[in-house]
C-alpha cells in the first residue's frame, strides 16, 4: 500500500515530470499522457480520503482535484487539434510547458495544508497562466495579459494581509490544525476573512474586482479560456472557502455573491461578443457558488455541484466557441447564424453547453442551483432568493436567446464542420455536464 | 480679568500697566524692527555675491520716501483698493500680539485667537490683499492675483497643517504654551513630527519671504508674484503695503524661530521684554545667515515649479501631522 | 518610547518618504533606485527588530528583502530599461495634482482602514504602538495609487513591488510569517516581475481599448 501523501505528491509532480519532454519537442503527446495519469490518480485518491499531513484533502477537495485534472485532460487534447497548423512546433511546446506548470500550481494550491502556501499557489497560477493568455500576441491580448497580471496580483497582495492576520491569531498556518481549533471566533479573524474576500475575490471575479475577467476570457485561446473559467476560478474559490471556514462572516459574503450575480447578469445581457458573454456567465456562476458556500448546508453541496458541472459545461462552451472563432474569425454574435445547417456537432455542443451553464433542468448546474435555492428558502432569506431567481432567469434568457440565434436560422454554405477531436471534445464536455445532472437526480430520487 | 469686571457690573476697566507696557514693547518691536531684518538680509546677500549692496537701513529710507509722496489711484479702482492696505496692516499688527514673536508670555489681545486663528488671520490678510489687487482693475495685478491664488492653495494649507502638527505634539493650540512646552521638553523638540513640521514651515517661509529658489519678489513680469499685488499702489498706500509685508515676514520668521527652530532663551517680564529684543535680534541674524546660504546655493525655479515646491511642503506637513498621531 | 522604537519609527518614516519619492518621479531609473533604498530601509528595520527581539527570523527576512527585493528585482528592472530608451521617462500629471490625489487615495484610505478596522481590534505589535501599522497601510495604498495613476508597464511593476514591500513591513510589525512561506512569496514576486517584464518587452504603454469595454 502506497502512502497517500506520496500519491498526492505524484499528483502535483506528474505535470512537472512531463516537462522533461520539452527537451525532446514531444511535449503535447506526453502532456496528454500525463493528464490521463493525473485523472486516474485523482479518481484513485478517493479511496484514500481524508488526508491530513503535508496535504489536506477532504471529499470537497477531491471534487476540485478531479475537476482540475479532467479539464486539464480535455484541454490538452483539444489544444493539440486547436493549435495544429496555427502555432509552430516550438510555440506549441512552450504552450504545453506553461499549461503543465499552470495545472501543477493549481493542484498545489488545492491540496497543500498551509494557508500561506495556498496563497503562493494562487499567485503562482497568475504567473504561469499570464503568458498563456498572450499566446496569440495580438495587441489586445497583450493589454489583457497585462491587466490580468496587475489587477490580480494587486488583489492577491491585499489578500496576503489576511494570511498575516491568520498567522498572527493562530500562530500556525496549517489548515487542518486551524480548522480543528475549538474557538475560532474573533474579530481579528473576521477582518482577515473579509480581506481575503476582497483579495482572493479579485481572482474569482467577485463583483467590484472582476474587471480583468471578461477581458482575459475573451482574448485567451479557447482551451485556455476553458481552463480559466472551468477550473482556475473554482480553485481560487476553494482557497477562499478554506479561509471562510475559519470564522464565517455570512452576511458579507451573501451581499458580495448576490452583487456578483446581479451585475454579471446585467453585463452579459448586452454583450455582442460570445466569448465575453460566456465570461460573464462564469462570473455569474461563481457568484452562485459563492452564495452557496456562504450559506452552507445544502447550499455548500449545491455550490460544489454547480462548480463541478459548470467546469465541464463552460469548457464545452469555450471549446465550441473556439471552433466557431476558427471558422468565422469573428467574435461578434451578430455576424454568425445558421450554424446548425453545416456544423451539426459543434452547434449542438454549443447549445448543450449553454444549457449546462445556465442551469436547464436535467443538467448538473440546475441541481446545484436548486439546492442553493432550497437552502436560501430554508434560511428564510426570501428577498435574496427573489433577487437571485430573477437575475438567474435574466442570464438564462439572454444566453440562450443569443446562442439560439447563432445556432438556428439561415445557414452559410461555405463553412464546414471541424474534424476529429475538435468536434468530439466540446460535445463530450457538454455531455459530461449533462450526465452529472442526470446521475445526481437519479441518486437523489 | 476684564471679563470678570464686566460680570460684576463694573464699567470701569482696570488696566494692568505692566501688561500694557509689554504689549507696547512687543507691538513696536515688530513694527520698527521688521524693516531692519530685510535690510540686513539684502546687504548680507549682496556681500556674499561680492557687491557692495544697499545700506541695512535702506527699507526705512524707502518707507520714508514713499510716505512723503502722493498716492495715485486709478479711475477704475474701487474703494477696496484704497482701504485694503490699512486693513491688512491692522491684521498683521493684531497677529503680532497673538503669537510669541518677541515676548514668550501672553499680552493684551493674545486671547483673541489661538495658533490656528493666527494662521487664519494670515490667510485673511492675504485674501484682502488679493481682493484689493483685483479691485485695481489692472491686468498686471489680475495676473499676480491668479498666481498668488494658485500658490496659496498649498501655502495656506501648509501653514494651517503645520500648526495642527504642533498643536498635536504639545496638545495645545495656544502658541505661548507651545513655546513654553518646547522649552521645557527638549525631547519633544527632537521628535520626528516636530522636525518635519519645522522643515515644512521652513519651506513655506522661504516661499513667503520671496527668496531663492522660489524668488517671488521684484517687478520682473515673468516671475513676479507678491509684488504684482502691489503693482498699482503708489505713495503712502504703497508704503503701508510694503511695511505690512515686512511685518508679515518678521512674524513668520519669528514663529519659525520661536516655535520650530530655537524656542529657548526668551525672557519674561517688562525688563525681560526689553532684553528679548536683542535676543530676537541675534536669533534673526542666525536665521538670515542660514537663509543667505540657502539662497546663494540654489538656482531659481521656474514659476510653474513653485507649485511643485509648495505641494511637497504641503505633503510633508500632512505626512507629519500623521506622524505626530502615529508616534504618540 | 524607547530609543530603539524611536529609530524604528524614524526608519519607517523614511520608508514612507521613499514611497512619496517614487510616486513623484517621472524618471523610471530614479524610481528603481527608490525601490532599492526602500528595500534596504526595510531590511534595516528588520535587522533592528532582530536585535530587539533577539530573533533569527528577522535577520533572514532582512537579508531576503535586501538581496532579493532590493538588488535582484531592481537588477531585473534595470536590465529591461537598458533595452528601451523610451522607458527612461514617463510623462506624469505634475507634482501638485499627483500629491493631492495620492493624499486623498493613500492617506484617507489607510486612515479609514486603520481607524475603522484595526483600531477596534486588540492587536499587539512587535514594537511601538498599534498605530505603527499605518506606515505599512499608507505604503500599500501609495503602491496601489502608482499602479492606478500611471500607464507605463515598468511603473506599474514598481508600484506592485512597493505594495509587496509594504506587506513585508506589515509582517515585520505584526508577526514574521514562517520562513518557507516568506521565501516562496519572495520567489513568486521575482518570477512575477520576470513575467511582467516579458510583457513589458512587448507593450510599454497601456490605454483603453474599444474591444475591452463593458
Amino acid at each position: 500500500m502506497i502512502d497517500a501523501n506520496v500519491l498526492v505528491y505524484l499528483l502535483i509532480v506528474l505535470p512537472l515530470i512531463a516537462e522533461v519532454a520539452y527537451l525532446f519537442k514531444s511535449l503535447p503527446k506526453i502532456t496528454i499522457l500525463s493528464a490521463s495519469l493525473v485523472v486516474a490518480l485523482a479518481i484513485y485518491l478517493h479511496t484514500e480520503l481524508p488526508i491530513a499531513g503535508t496535504f489536506y484533502l477532504t471529499s470537497i477537495t477531491w471534487v476540485f482535484v478531479l475537476m482540475v485534472s479532467s479539464v486539464y485532460l480535455l484541454s490538452s487534447i483539444y489544444s493539440y487539434s486547436y493549435f495544429n497548423h496555427r502555432l509552430s512546433n516550438k510555440a506549441l511546446n512552450n504552450y504545453y510547458a506553461l499549461v503543465n506548470l499552470f495545472v501543477a500550481s493549481m493542484l498545489f494550491g488545492l491540496v497543500i495544508n498551509n494557508y500561506g502556501l495556498m496563497w503562493v499557489g494562487i499567485e503562482a497560477t497568475t504567473i504561469t497562466s499570464a503568458l498563456l493568455i498572450m499566446t496569440d500576441k495580438t495587441p489586445v491580448s497583450l493589454e489583457v495579459t497585462w491587466r490580468y497580471i496587475i489587477i490580480v496580483s494587486v488583489g492577491l497582495v491585499f489578500a496576503f494581509i489576511s494570511i498575516i492576520l491568520i498567522y498572527y491569531h493562530f500562530n500556525t498556518l496549517t489548515v487542518s490544525q486551524i480548522l480543528s481549533t475549538g474557538n475560532r471566533n474573533s474579530e481579528l479573524v473576521l477582518v482577515a476573512v473579509a480581506i481575503a474576500l476582497v483579495g482572493i475575490g479579485t481572482k474569482i471575479g467577485i463583483f467590484p474586482m472582476h474587471t480583468w475577467l471578461p477581458d482575459a476570457h475573451s482574448e485567451a485561446p479557447a482551451p485556455v479560456s476553458a481552463l480559466f473559467s472551468g477550473v482556475l476560478l473554482p480553485t481560487a474559490l476553494y482557497v477562499l472557502y478554506m479561509i471562510y471556514q475559519i470564522d464565517p462572516p455570512t452576511t458579507l459574503f451573501i451581499i458580495f455573491a448576490i452583487a456578483t450575480i446581479v451585475f454579471a447578469s446585467i453585463f452579459l445581457s448586452y454583450q455582442k461578443n460570445y466569448k465575453r458573454m460566456f465570461a460573464y456567465s462564469s462570473m455569474e456562476n461563481m457568484g452562485m457558488a459563492l452564495l452557496g458556500v456562504a450559506i452552507g448546508g445544502y447550499g455548500l453541496i449545491g455550490a460544489i455541484i454547480v462548480l463541478f458541472a459548470h467546469s465541464f459545461g463552460k469548457a464545452g462552451a469555450f471549446y465550441s466557441s473556439g471552433n466557431i472563432l476558427h471558422t468565422f474569425e469573428t467574435k461578434e454574435m451578430s455576424s454568425i447564424n445558421g450554424l446548425f445547417n453545416n456544423m451539426k456537432t459543434t452547434s449542438s455542443a454549443l447549445l448543450l453547453s449553454s444549457f449546462a451553464v445556465t442551469g436547464v433542468p436535467p443538467f448538473g448546474v440546475f441541481v446545484g442551483e436548486f439546492l442553493i435555492f432550497a437552502q436560501l428558502f430554508a434560511m428564510h432569506l426570501y428577498v435574496e432568493l427573489g433577487i437571485v431567481l430573477f437575475f438567474v432567469m435574466l442570464a438564462f434568457i439572454s444566453i440562450n436567446y443569443n446562442v439560439s440565434k447563432i445556432v438556428f436560422g439561415e445557414g452559410n454554405e461555405s463553412i464546414h464542420e471541424k474534424e476529429g477531436m475538435l468536434k468530439i471534445i466540446p460535445l463530450s464536455a457538454a455531455i459530461i455536464s449533462l450526465l452529472i445532472g442526470v446521475v445526481l437526480i437519479l441518486v437523489m430520487a | 480679568m476684564i471679563a470678570s469686571n464686566f460680570a460684576k457690573g463694573e464699567l470701569e476697566v482696570s488696566i494692568d500697566v505692566t501688561l500694557l507696557v509689554e504689549t507696547l514693547i512687543q507691538l513696536f518691536t515688530v513694527l520698527l524692527l521688521s524693516p531692519l531684518f530685510i535690510g540686513i538680509s539684502n546687504r548680507l546677500k549682496a556681500i556674499v555675491e561680492s557687491r557692495r549692496g544697499p545700506s541695512i537701513f535702506q527699507p526705512y529710507y524707502d518707507l520714508m520716501k514713499l510716505f512723503r509722496k502722493q498716492s495715485l489711484v486709478s479711475k477704475s479702482a474701487g474703494s477696496v483698493f484704497v482701504y485694503a492696505p490699512y486693513v491688512a496692516f491692522a491684521i498683521y499688527c493684531l497677529i503680532s500680539l497673538v503669537i510669541p514673536v518677541v515676548l514668550p508670555q501672553p499680552v493684551y489681545f493674545t486671547a483673541t485667537v489661538d495658533f490656528f486663528g493666527g494662521a487664519l488671520l494670515f490667510g485673511l490678510a492675504g485674501f484682502i490683499k488679493m481682493l484689493a489687487a483685483m479691485d485695481s482693475g489692472s491686468n498686471f495685478t489680475a495676473l499676480g492675483t491668479a498666481r498668488v491664488a494658485s500658490f496659496s492653495i498649498f501655502a495656506e494649507g501648509t501653514l494651517i497643517l503645520v500648526f495642527f502638527a504642533v498643536a498635536l505634539i504639545t496638545t495645545t493650540i495656544n502658541p505661548y504654551v507651545t513655546n513654553a512646552f518646547l522649552v521645557a521638553n527638549p525631547s519633544a523638540y527632537l521628535t520626528l513630527a516636530h522636525i518635519s513640521a519645522a522643515a515644512a514651515f521652513l519651506m513655506l517661509f522661504i516661499f513667503e519671504s520671496g527668496r531663492l529658489p522660489v524668488e517671488s519678489t521684484g517687478l520682473m513680469e515673468l516671475g513676479m508674484v507678491d509684488d504684482a499685488l502691489s503693482y498699482e499702489y503708489s505713495g503712502k498706500l504703497l508704503a503701508i503695503n510694503k511695511w505690512g509685508s515686512y511685518i508679515k515676514q518678521y512674524l513668520l520668521g519669528a514663529v519659525l524661530l520661536n516655535v520650530f527652530l530655537i524656542p529657548w532663551g526668551l525672557q519674561t517680564g517688562v525688563l525681560g521684554a526689553l532684553i528679548d529684543i536683542p535676543i530676537m535680534f541675534v536669533k534673526w541674524l542666525a536665521l538670515i545667515v542660514a537663509l543667505v546660504i540657502i539662497e546663494t546655493s540654489f538656482a531659481k525655479m521656474r514659476l510653474f515649479k513653485i507649485q511643485d515646491y509648495l505641494s511637497i511642503a504641503f505633503a510633508l506637513s500632512l505626512l507629519f501631522l500623521i506622524l505626530s498621531l502615529v508616534a504618540t | 518610547m524607547t530609543f530603539i522604537a524611536e529609530i524604528v519609527y524614524m526608519l519607517s518614516a523614511f520608508t514612507l518618504l521613499s514611497a512619496f519619492f517614487i510616486l513623484l518621479q517621472p524618471f523610471i531609473r530614479s524610481m528603481i533606485r527608490g525601490i532599492v533604498v526602500q528595500s534596504v530601509l526595510i531590511g534595516l528595520i528588520s535587522f533592528i527588530m532582530a536585535y530587539y527581539l533577539s530573533s533569527i527570523d528577522f535577520v533572514l527576512l532582512g537579508i531576503l528583502v535586501i538581496v532579493l527585493r532590493g538588488f535582484l528585482v531592481s537588477y531585473l528592472l534595470e536590465r529591461q530599461l537598458k533595452k528601451h530608451s523610451s522607458l527612461f521617462r514617463e510623462s506624469t500629471y505634475g507634482i501638485p495634482s499627483t500629491i493631492l490625489m495620492a493624499i486623498v487615495v493613500a492617506i484617507v484610505g489607510s486612515f479609514i482602514v486603520y481607524f475603522y478596522v484595526f483600531y477596534n481590534l486588540i492587536v499587539t505589535v512587535t514594537i511601538g504602538t498599534t498605530s505603527i501599522l499605518l506606515f505599512a497601510f499608507m505604503m500599500m495604498f501609495l503602491g496601489i495609487y502608482i499602479i492606478l495613476s500611471r500607464k507605463n508597464t515598468m511603473t506599474q511593476i514598481i508600484g506592485y513591488v512597493e505594495e509587496e514591500n509594504s506587506m513585508v513591513l506589515m509582517s515585520i510589525f505584526l508577526i514574521p510569517v514562517p520562513f518557507i512561506v516568506e521565501v516562496t512569496v519572495f520567489l513568486d514576486v521575482i518570477t512575477l516581475v520576470l513575467i511582467a517584464s516579458v510583457v513589458a518587452k512587448e507593450k510599454l504603454e497601456h490605454v483603453e481599448l474599444q474591444e475591452l469595454r463593458g
